[in-house]
């Protein structure tokens, strides 16, 4: 016996690798589904998928490429967040600091390319599933959830647009919460806007509607920023994150990744 | 017959010498299992039935129009159930688990047959024991004849009334005096000591009742979340604003310095002054005014508009909008932007639109 097949003897033998691992090297097919059953990370995937699911033709890996950007836009948006600050004063010029005087000035352009990137994998992602008719049933809930993952990725990148509060910034957010105005019943411009008033005093104005309540005021501002910031920071990414959980343990649930069932 | 009205709360007692109630107005109600019953009927089974009543109606009766009043006679009667002994005939697979130590006191539970509801013995017999007159205890009944028909307690427990004569008690059939085997229930007792006994009808009031607060706190949190993201004060310019006498503005000339402060251009022209938005109607950027153009142009998609506001090129679908502008009393110009005119309505002619000077 070799000193390192000792060591490394000792070492898997040792309380504190077997209180950490419940079982043996992966080298049988038990310790392999094992591995997979018995770690809170890997059991959201299935213990063993079939040929078509790993075939890169037929899935262009496209989910899990959207998955990859998040995972990367979510640790290079914490590292941002160590020196950006959301307010009117500050925004700009940190966004500048981290371009030019910040060591790896290439973080924030892994950022702002990792969620260019992103939409266009998850607008990808959806439509293999689409032309494999994926989203048909049993699939069909999941698909609604990929339809809700979409839209947060859309919604993280347009509030992330604003961030930089530069004058492309603000006038693209001014153009797209213009949107908001026409919302059905909750929008001052919006259907039956109108029918929403004691009298004649209208109780949807600019001041009090859905794009007020995005922008925190009647044109994009500070306070649009500060909410910007934090639906971009925090609200969006922990439901994107919660919905990814629930749309990994479906397709595991619903018979496996793709192919034919 | 005469009512024995000693016992009677006083203003029973007078309503009955009055002769507002006669003795079988009178109804009672157990304190242990909430039944009613008419006071004749239970004096007459105990008269019939029961060994020596201490009293007919020891803990005061109520009248049928005070029924909330209830007396609590039945029990309190001669019965002091303390405890089982030989005589009793409990069924003998009770005794014998209980003598093998399969089963101790704390685990036997008795369901009344009356409610059929389930009591531990041991709360039982101490309620029992509470009620009852210890005088009484010679005429002491077997706990068998309880409503509750109990389970045997072991031996070390056995009480000291050796009374062997049958007990009585109202709200069972004398039929029904002996325990059979199938009244007898021998389960654990798993309901930890001090948590109230609720019923299956209160537990579902009280799960309703719970359920509906929660949901309406829920609501309320929603209320107050929405009603969060609109703040009571606003750091925006106002929408109302004067910008200075009527002869500071030349004829002909574009006046931008109110752009970035309140978003409107002053004009004046050969008929007067007027006030456009500065807000681009295609998709809301700010146009900029070209004076060696003569016209607003939007950085944004390049819709052009005339110095009245009308558009000519790009992508805009209608004219700049103009604000109310009237003088107020100090002579000043008084700009309302709440108030707005829009050309393809014909509200540019509306006087308001455009200050005549």
């Amino acid at each position: 016996m070799t000193a390192i097949k000792r060591i490394t003897r000792k070492i898997v033998e040792s309380q504190l690798w077997r209180s950490v691992f419940r079982h043996g090297f992966p080298n049988t097919r038990r310790n392999q589904s094992l591995a997979v059953l018995s770690n809170v990370f890997l059991h959201l995937h299935p213990v063993s998928v079939r040929k078509s699911g790993v075939r890169l033709s037929y899935t262009w890996c496209m989910g899990g490429i959207s998955f990859f950007l998040f995972l990367v836009l979510t640790i290079t948006g914490v590292m941002l967040m160590f020196y950006y600050r959301p307010t009117a004063e500050f925004a700009y010029n940190d966004i500048v600091q981290l371009r030019e005087d910040v060591a790896i000035g290439i973080m924030r352009e892994l950022h702002r390319w990792g969620a260019h990137a992103m939409v266009i994998s998850v607008w990808l992602h959806m439509y293999r599933v689409f032309l494999t008719g994926s989203y048909k049933p049993p699939r069909e809930f999941n698909w609604g959830v990929g339809v809700m993952l979409l839209k947060l990725t859309l919604l993280l990148s347009f509030t992330g647009y604003l961030l930089p509060w530069d004058q492309l910034a603000i006038w693209a957010i001014t153009v797209g919460t213009n949107m908001a105005r026409a919302t059905p019943g909750v929008g001052h411009e919006g259907p039956f806007s109108s029918m929403v008033k004691i009298g004649d005093l209208p109780l949807l104005h600019a001041g009090d509607d859905v794009r007020f309540a995005l922008l925190g005021g009647r044109f994009v501002a500070a306070p649009a920023l500060l909410r910007f910031y934090v639906l971009h920071c925090v609200a969006f990414p922990l439901l994107a994150a919660a919905l990814i959980a629930v749309h990994f343990w479906r397709v595991r649930k619903d018979g496996g990744i793709s192919g034919p069932l | 017959m005469a009512v024995d009205t000693s016992s009677f709360p006083e203003q029973v007692k007078a309503a009955i010498d009055k002769g507002s109630y006669a003795a079988d107005d009178l109804i009672i109600t157990s304190k242990i299992s909430g039944q009613k019953m008419s006071w004749l009927e239970y004096h007459k089974e105990l008269k019939s039935g029961a060994a020596k009543p201490a009293s007919p109606a020891p803990a005061g009766a109520s009248t049928a129009a005070a029924p909330a009043k209830a007396a609590a006679a039945a029990p309190a009667a001669a019965q002091v159930p303390a405890g089982s002994q030989a005589s009793i005939p409990f069924p003998q697979q009770v005794q014998d688990a209980i003598k093998r130590g399969v089963y101790t006191e704390k685990d036997l539970i008795i369901t009344s047959k009356i409610s059929g509801q389930k009591m531990s013995w041991l709360q039982y017999r101490s309620e029992i024991k509470g009620r009852g007159a210890p005088d009484a205890a010679p005429a002491g009944a077997p706990a068998a004849t309880q409503p509750a028909v109990a389970a045997a307690t072991s031996a070390a427990t056995a009480a000291p009334e050796t009374s062997g004569r049958p007990g009585y008690y109202p709200f069972v059939e004398v039929e029904q005096k002996r325990v059979t085997a199938a009244t007898v229930s021998l389960q654990k007792v798993t309901r930890p000591s001090g948590i109230p006994d609720v019923d299956r009808r209160g537990f579902f009031g009280w799960a309703l009742m719970g359920w509906t607060a929660f949901a309406a706190a829920m609501g309320m949190m929603q209320v107050a979340l929405v009603r969060f993201m609109f703040p009571n004060v606003l750091f925006e310019p106002p929408s109302s604003f004067k910008i200075g006498f009527p002869d500071q503005f030349e004829v002909g000339l574009v006046e931008t310095k109110f752009k970035s402060m309140y978003g409107v251009w002053i004009i004046r022209n050969e008929e007067g002054i007027y006030a456009l938005s500065t807000v681009c109607t295609h998709l809301g950027c700010t146009p900029n005014w070209l004076d060696s153009d003569q016209k607003f142009k939007c950085p944004c998609h390049g819709s052009g508009f005339r110095k009245t506001g009308i558009n000519f090129e790009g992508p805009a679908p209608r004219p700049l909008e103009r604000f109310r502008i009237v003088l107020s009393e100090d002579g000043q110009i008084l700009i309302d932007k709440s108030k707005k005119y829009q050309f393809e309505k014909g509200q540019w002619d509306d006087p308001e639109s455009l200050l005549s000077v």
